[in-house]
């Protein structure tokens, strides 16, 4: 399954591309520590549609078991199916912005943002679970 | 999903064409009180039924998006290009097995060595191995590499600034070493001045701290080298994108957590080990690392390389005994790098120091607030006038999530806060904070 070669992301690099537009700096400037910072920093320069492609066009080097017969896979590989990719992107609420016109309809307890206090949560609220 | 798709009519033809007559038959060769045992499990639900379950689960947990959101202590939350999620969930990338048969694993293969040469380009260093399960396990594994490196050198100074978890992960992986460790404040070369010379295995130094305070790494390495041990760096990776490489300081070892360069939050995890040594340390970095190779005909390929350092070829003498579990985390990096690329990454750094910078002056005016001093990178403390905890349990109403109270972890430190501030932030982000923590705390 691999009758060619992929350049690498470095092969791919054209000067002065970029792959995402950032926001623009909105707050005034605060000067940075010039004697710390690094000269250069050699990362590739690619548009998002090169890279889009360079890494679809890896993707199809993989043997996979979405894509053939496995008969493999001890640790890394029990297939829960396709619901599971959909399952763990589940926790999208609301975005801010609804949020922030309906505020205070659902107030957020500190021990839902920290775990570490989520063993104190758990026992004020076992009688709801038992 | 029916895991187990096979009609009873495909049973059938199985069955008569190995000449049995029943599954019973089949089985017969088992000690009967074996066979078939019961598992008081029901039949299962349906899709939808799952789906309406998850769901309503979902719903109790609260994510970042939801709110206006400035905490980090280990955890990030930085903007995440839509192509990262696109691309990762690619199902040959998700459903591959662990890249051992390199004909069939080129595509992994090949973003293992292209992370590989883009962190060791972050890092400034010249080794890189494609992951562990965090930063903290990254740096415990890095300290590992040192106690390892000399029998008799246990000494193992750790910054006063490290994030206390991490420190719990050390313990924990450090116990059956029998390490001297102790913690150090202030600049790192100072802080070997007065050891005796045969016994520092490692110095630590955060690049920030856990507070966000950037240390003077200047002279480290020489210091901690002329008392014959390794200098480690855990490093921010983001701030790498303009601050000077661990690797122009003379760091022997650099660590990183992965999870701010195209991770989710994930409720804390899975997230990414980074770990990048010099070639010195070639033959005691663990993990994987892909390496280019010829393959029969002369085209380029790539393959696991340096494996008689892992545990499927000596398992004895592995330097450790991890394996592919970070593949799709170490995807998410490799595919960020290259998106945000040269440009990208300086400019998500720098947006970062200017908004936290803006934001400490902004909270600095407020009456009764303070920040604390040092050169910082996007996470800085600040006191309040007022218990810290208290006064968010009053912002969470609004869902204004405005830091990490540090009392969670220093009890004795009840009205600090430590605020992150990233390029997901806007000035009116920050304003909207600044009035709330006013509003909060001078009630």
């Amino acid at each position: 399954m691999n009758e060619y070669e992929t350049p690498v992301v470095y092969e791919l690099s054209v000067p002065g591309r970029q792959g995402v537009k950032l926001p623009k700096l909105n707050v005034h400037e605060t000067a940075l520590p010039q004697e710390l910072l690094r000269k250069e920093l050699r990362l590739p320069e690619l548009d998002e549609l090169s890279a889009v492609r360079h890494f679809t066009g890896l993707s199809r080097k993989n043997f996979s078991v979405d894509g053939q017969f496995y008969p493999l896979g001890s640790c890394t590989k029990d297939s829960g199916g396709p619901i599971l990719f959909l399952a763990h992107r589940k926790p999208r609420g609301q975005s801010r912005s609804s949020i922030n016109s309906r505020k205070a309809s659902r107030p957020l307890p500190v021990s839902r943002v920290f775990p570490c206090n989520a063993p104190r949560a758990l026992k004020a609220n076992w009688p709801e679970f038992l | 999903m029916p895991y187990i798709p096979i009609t009873p009519s495909q049973r059938d033809e199985m069955l008569a064409a190995l000449g049995v007559s029943s599954i019973e038959a089949l089985f017969e060769a088992l000690p009967a009180d074996l066979r078939f045992p019961s598992l008081a499990l029901d039949e299962g639900v349906s899709e939808v039924e799952v789906m309406r379950e998850l769901s309503l689960l979902a719903e109790s947990n609260t994510n970042a998006d939801q709110c206006l959101w400035f905490l980090g202590a280990g955890a990030y939350d930085h903007f995440i290009p839509a192509a990262v999620n696109a691309l990762a969930a690619r199902s040959e990338f998700v459903t591959a097995y662990t890249p051992y048969q390199s004909e069939v694993s080129q595509g992994t293969l090949q973003t293992i060595f292209e992370y590989q040469s883009m962190i060791a380009e972050l890092t400034g260093m010249e080794v890189v191995n494609a992951g562990h399960y965090d930063g903290a396990a990254a740096l415990a594994e890095g300290v590992l590499i040192a106690l390892k490196n000399s029998e008799n050198r246990k000494r193992v100074l750790l910054p006063a600034g490290l994030h206390p978890e991490y420190r719990a992960v050390l313990d924990a992986y450090l116990a059956a070493f029998e390490p001297r460790i102790e913690t150090y404040t202030g600049a790192p070369s100072l802080a070997v001045d007065t050891l005796p010379g045969n016994d520092l295995a490692c110095l630590v130094s955060g690049y920030p701290d856990f507070f966000g305070v950037i240390p003077d790494l200047t002279g480290a390495a020489r210091a901690v080298h002329e008392k014959g041990g390794l200098f480690i760096v855990q490093a921010d990776p983001i701030m790498l994108g303009i601050f000077k490489s661990p690797g122009e300081y003379g760091a022997d070892i650099v660590t990183a957590d992965g999870q701010s360069l195209g991770n989710d939050l994930n409720f804390g995890g899975p997230y990414l080990g980074i770990m990048a040594v010099h070639q010195g340390l070639m033959r005691r970095i663990p993990g994987r690392i892909a390496g280019e190779a010829k393959d029969g005909l002369g085209r380029r390929g790539f393959v696991l390389t340096l494996s008689a350092r892992e545990q499927h070829i000596r398992r004895e003498k592995a330097v450790s005994n991890i394996c592919s579990n970070q593949g799709l985390a170490m995807l998410r990096v490799c595919i960020y790098l290259a998106l945000l690329g040269k440009h990208g990454l300086r400019e998500v750094a720098e947006l970062c120091w200017h908004n936290s910078h803006y934001a400490a002056a902004r909270i600095a005016e407020l009456p009764g607030f303070s920040v604390l001093p040092g050169i910082f990178f996007k996470e800085f403390t600040v006191n309040v006038p007022g218990n810290a905890e208290e006064g968010m349990e009053k912002l969470l109403q609004n869902h204004i999530v405005p830091g990490f109270p540090l009392s969670q972890y220093f009890p004795d430190r009840k009205k600090e806060l430590l605020i992150c501030v990233t390029e997901k932030h806007s000035r009116n982000d920050i304003d909207a904070l600044a009035e709330a923590l006013q509003e909060a705390y001078n009630e």
